[in-house]
């Protein structure tokens, strides 16, 4: 059985200079990612998050997850037992392989979000010249 | 795999490659923990009532008329999720499948937990356990526990001294 903090979501560092327009604590979905032969899938745990909400950006080799989850807690109510925390989630991963951007795709279903990135059909190294004087 | 990465770790840790001095001791030491205090006593109950291959978030809040539980349980098939109860006591286990993923060992970052689990949190007095509601969510299951109202207010008593 792993330890008790392995399971817990992980608080995630909001980016560096970005503004914060609501409140909360964000944390970081655990991820699984796959490396198939055309493909790279990601797969993340985000319970409690809305499909239709969850916004997923590639941009400049860095994807970004962010799904907001609406805040269910009431505070009056008396907890007996309280052990995962309320709060948007947010992770970034840079993406060096040459995926085709174009053709990411992205499902939601019973609490994991599934990336597909396929990679491009073909990398094409640059060749640069050097000139010899 | 090595080019998908993800971004803070790189730039909190260095090579994502080698692990920091200290994470690898840290690991060492639960894997110890793991070899000597765990494995020889699984299958026996733990105090704060888990006992499974992971150990799904569980959040239980009481009111008057009702206790709500809801555990975390993000990937799991709703006819997975096997749901007890007795007057003092309900058990929700189950089991999260790998099956559509055989090429996860493979898989160069695997985070996620699968197998079995089961958890079981203890029900006040006067929960109506014929009348459970169980519902499956965006990976959260709740379920809403009816309460009869006490019989009697609570009392305070003062405590001389």
């Amino acid at each position: 059985m792993p330890l008790q903090s392995e399971i817990n979501k992980k608080p995630a560092d909001h980016p560096e200079g970005a503004e914060r327009t609501r409140s909360g604590q964000f944390f970081r979905p655990n991820c699984d990612i796959v490396e198939r032969e055309d493909e790279i899938l990601v797969l993340a745990d985000m319970p409690g998050a809305r499909g239709e909400q969850i916004d997923v950006r590639f941009e400049d080799g860095m994807l970004t997850i962010h799904a907001p989850v609406p805040d269910r807690r009431e505070p009056e109510a008396e907890y007996l037992l309280c052990e995962y925390g309320v709060g948007d989630y947010w992770r970034t991963f840079q993406v060096s392989e040459a995926v085709d951007a174009s053709k990411i795709s992205a499902e939601y279903a019973n609490g994991v979000l599934t990336l597909h990135l396929p990679k491009a059909e073909s990398v094409k190294p640059r060749r640069i010249a050097v000139a010899t004087a | 795999m090595k080019s998908f990465i993800p971004w803070q770790a790189k730039r909190q840790e260095g090579d994502p490659g080698q692990p920091a001095p200290l994470a690898g001791l840290r690991h060492e030491i639960d894997k110890l923990f793991d070899a000597y205090v765990r494995e020889p006593l699984e299958g026996v109950e733990w105090p704060f009532g888990s006992h499974g291959k992971w150990v799904p978030a569980v959040e239980v809040i009481d009111s008057d008329d009702a206790v709500v539980i809801r555990v975390e349980l993000p990937g799991v098939d709703p006819d997975a999720i096997d749901v007890t109860a007795t007057d003092t006591r309900l058990v929700v286990s189950g089991e999260k499948c790998q099956a559509p993923r055989p090429e996860r060992s493979k898989g160069c970052r695997c985070e996620m937990r699968y197998g079995t689990f089961r958890r079981s949190v203890a029900l006040p007095e006067g929960a109506d356990i014929e009348n459970i509601d169980a519902r499956y969510e965006h990976g959260i299951l709740t379920l809403q526990v009816p309460k009869q109202p006490p019989a009697a207010p609570k009392v305070h008593i003062k405590v001389a001294g």
